[in-house]
């Protein structure tokens, strides 16, 4: 256990709950000039400060509205942290929201490009990986089928093949995969777990205690945006399970 | 200045993704593609050639032509015109909602969020060049056809107006697509103002006219558009020595030999680069608010 892998300071997220939704300008004005526009802020993190070092995988438990889902798109960067600083260090592999940025109108093949593209792979890295990426989604003769054709199985086969082809440095997994059916779970449990074995450092975000025993040996509990429990798994867990059945 | 070049590494890939994604999908299934975007603004042209030149007597005569346009034939005025009107048209038209359109990638991955409207600005600029085909084909046959003389080495200046163009609009797109994040009406708003500024621009009409009117006044608030000095000077520079604008003064209506307007050009580049700015800063600001409004 050496090096930083990823390092929050302080995260804060904080939302502006308008009790209105202000979207026309008309609505905008008037609320404005009556200085009728409430702003109830609501902090879907505070204070988060955590490290792992590479290698760990870590959980991370909670209740539903606890911040678990904020916490990983802060990490992923999608949303820019109110107050706080997160270091990150190396490849991120988000597993969350498979195919986002995939486009209904384009090609199997053309959607390779566009979502390796905004995952910020290289044109050279997609066009080597080309064919492995076909292979594992075993969707060989569909590459020419504009993807609005495809089944809902299909489309996070071929997002899950393109997002994993990558040898991340840090994965995010948001539940356990369940991507296709049995024979490809199956196989993308496979990918995931060589990736475990060469030692990527892990953030698992789960509901079930189980699966947060049997992947991670680091975890935290998140409630109402804050960390109330971190160290090891069981003692995290133990504290987790109290407060389930309280 | 090697943090923008290494940021710009990164993204380029992405950004030409999505240029070609622009393009790609504008005309995918029809059957005769990219030619659509030669087809379609002759084709409007044309409408507004006949609309204007039978039914309003416009255009008129060959002589009256001669006069009014300066030798540029109706024709090759209303095009010029109207090719670089309806980039910017599109473009700004795209980036009110560019945001909203693009919300799917926004809310789950991390990417400068500039790079939507740049990517539409860039998509559109491609196809827009790719229009000025049909100018060059449909005005050189018109030009010989007709006997007038032919463009000279002015036409090279044409480069400061359609780079002036691109900085305009990516001013306006910067605004247009923060305000339009947060307030959906901007959308409705624009189509109505960009359909005054089609009659602000002078596309179909010259703009002595409304100088010689009984609204003279009219005329310095088109001369304040920025697209309209840009359209102008366009013009200027595709016109062939010898022709002649029509130029109004006290005395009355004289001709004026055609050339390129230098306070037209540094208005415009002036205004752009304001616009740009302004852009680049509350777009900036605003940017992380983004998501929590798609």
């Amino acid at each position: 256990m050496s090096k930083t892998a990823l390092k929050l300071e302080n995260v804060g997220m904080k939302f502006n709950l308008s009790s209105e939704k202000l979207d026309s300008l008309k609505e905008y004005f008037i609320k404005f000039i009556k200085k009728d526009i409430k702003h109830d802020e609501f902090w879907a993190l505070k204070d988060i400060s955590f490290e792992v070092k590479k290698g760990d995988r870590l959980g991370i438990l909670g209740l539903n509205g606890a911040g678990k889902s904020t916490l990983l798109k802060v990490i992923a960067g999608v949303y820019n942290p109110t107050e706080g600083n997160v270091y990150r260090k190396g490849v991120i592999a988000p597993l969350i929201e498979l195919g986002a940025g995939f486009d209904p109108q384009y090609t199997g093949s053309e959607n390779i490009y566009l979502y390796g593209s905004v995952l910020g792979y290289s044109k050279k890295f997609i066009a080597e990986k080309y064919d492995e990426i076909v292979k594992f989604s075993e969707l060989e003769k569909f590459m020419d089928v504009p993807l609005k054709n495809y089944s809902s199985g299909m489309k996070s086969r071929l997002g899950f093949a393109i997002a994993t082809t990558v040898e991340p440095d840090i994965l995010i997994l948001d539940e356990v995969l369940s991507v296709g059916d049995a024979k490809f779970r199956k196989k993308s449990q496979n990918k995931v777990q060589s990736m475990f074995d060469k030692g990527v450092t892990v953030l698992f975000v789960s509901h079930s205690i189980e699966q947060v025993k049997e992947l991670c040996n680091k975890a935290i509990l998140l409630d109402h945006g804050r960390i109330i429990a971190s160290g090891n798994t069981e003692e995290v867990c133990k504290i987790y399970e109290e407060k389930i059945n309280n | 200045m090697s943090r923008l070049i290494n940021h710009f590494n990164r993204y380029k890939f992405v950004l030409s993704e999505l240029v070609k994604k622009g393009i790609v999908l504008r005309y995918r299934r029809s059957y005769l593609g990219v030619f659509w975007s030669l087809l379609e603004p002759l084709l409007t042209s044309i409408v507004l050639y006949f609309v204007f030149s039978a039914v309003l007597g416009r255009g008129g005569t060959p002589e009256h032509q001669l006069m009014t346009y300066g030798q540029l034939t109706f024709m090759v005025y209303i095009l010029s015109g109207r090719l670089l009107y309806s980039f910017y048209n599109q473009t700004t038209k795209e980036c009110t909602r560019v945001i909203r359109i693009n919300a799917s990638l926004i809310k789950k991955v991390h990417i400068p969020k500039y790079l939507f409207p740049l990517s539409h600005m860039i998509f559109n600029y491609i196809l827009f060049l790719i229009s000025l085909i049909v100018l060059i084909v449909v005005g050189g046959a018109l030009m010989i056809f007709s006997n007038q003389p032919l463009p000279t080495a002015r036409i090279l200046l044409s480069i400061i107006p359609l780079t002036n163009l691109i900085l305009f609009a990516w001013g306006s797109s910067l605004i247009l697509a923060t305000l339009g994040t947060f307030f959906r009406d901007l959308e409705y708003l624009w189509n109505v103002f960009m359909t005054l500024m089609f009659y602000a621009c002078a596309i179909f009409y010259p703009i002595n006219k409304i100088q010689t009117s009984n609204y003279p006044w009219v005329a310095y608030i088109m001369k304040a558009n920025p697209l309209y000095c840009i359209i102008t000077n366009f013009r200027q520079c595709i016109a062939g020595n010898g022709n002649f604008i029509y130029k109004t003064t006290k005395a009355g209506d004289v001709l004026a030999s055609v050339q390129f307007n230098y306070l037209y050009a540094l208005y415009a580049l002036g205004t752009s680069l304001v616009l740009i700015l302004i852009g680049a800063i509350i777009f900036r600001k605003n940017e992380d608010k983004f998501i929590l409004y798609v």
